[in-house]
């Protein structure tokens, strides 16, 4: 039997004051989410790694 | 109370805190947060008071339990002796959910093989338990089962794609806390943090 989740979602502000998380820890942590998205996209794949890398490489040799 | 004032829920996560399960206890942090609710362990708890009752009051304070009695066995390091920490704090809360006045409290048993729940707890006959496999899908699949949120209900490859994100930062948050194992309270903390914040980000 399953059971019905009709609070709000737990943002990462939520769960960092849940688990006593400091605001300082919480922004380096933010950052380092910003950061593994940027350079390796949402799906969980480096596609966007690999397209800067490549777009880079093209650059440089038209250079 | 509508649904945007209601504060986040939070659910007691029961492992077994195992080498060989840090994959499955990585896959239950992801899980739960995609459904926007706080993950709650024993390891949390590093203050001086009593573990019993820091344990009882970790409890009382979530409205949801989830006891993997997967473990359930034997260990390697002589003398040899059984796992009662996941049983033990199971009955704890089944105690607490009886107990009317404190009323609420909803607890779930997720175990590996179909009918070992039998021979291990036969006090819980009648009481299906969730069986994972001992597998990540498996774990997300009865996550699943277990719970659902109307207008933002998650999908398994959500929850995949939340655990392979907070996964590739593991290594960080171990060297950040100087700790070799998954199973620290620092290193729990950073990665529920940051698979909330992955869920905020990918299940809209």
């Amino acid at each position: 039997m399953s059971v019905t989740i009709d609070s709000r979602f737990a943002t990462a502000e939520d769960t960092a004051n849940a688990l006593g998380v400091s605001a300082r820890e919480l922004k380096a942590l933010r950052k380092l989410v910003d950061e593994s998205l940027k350079t390796r996209g949402a799906n969980g794949t480096a596609r966007a790694r690999r397209r800067k890398t490549r777009l880079a490489r093209k650059a440089k040799t038209a250079r | 109370l509508p649904a945007r004032q209601k504060p986040p829920v939070e659910v007691f996560l029961n492992v077994p805190y195992h080498k060989s399960f840090e994959i499955l206890f990585l896959a239950y942090i992801a899980g739960v947060s995609v459904f926007g609710i706080v993950p709650r362990v024993t390891l949390e708890n590093t203050s001086g008071s009593r573990r019993l009752e820091k344990i009882v009051s970790l409890i009382g304070t979530c409205r949801y339990s989830i006891h993997d009695l997967s473990r359930v066995q034997l260990d390697r390091q002589v003398p040899r002796t059984p796992r009662s920490k996941m049983p033990f704090e199971l009955g704890l809360a089944v105690a607490y959910h009886r107990d009317a006045r404190k009323g609420g409290h909803r607890w779930f048993v997720c175990e590996a093989m179909p009918r070992r729940l039998m021979k291990s707890l036969s006090e819980l006959n009648g009481t299906d338990p969730h069986i994972h496999d001992g597998t990540i899908a498996g774990v997300f699949r009865e996550l699943l089962n277990i719970f659902s949120r109307p207008g933002r209900q998650p999908t398994t490859q959500q929850m995949a794609q939340v655990y392979r994100a907070t996964r590739r930062n593991l290594t960080a948050a171990l060297h950040q806390s100087s700790s070799r194992t998954i199973y620290s309270a620092s290193v729990f903390k950073k990665l529920s943090v940051m698979a909330s914040e992955y869920a905020d980000r990918f299940v809209r």
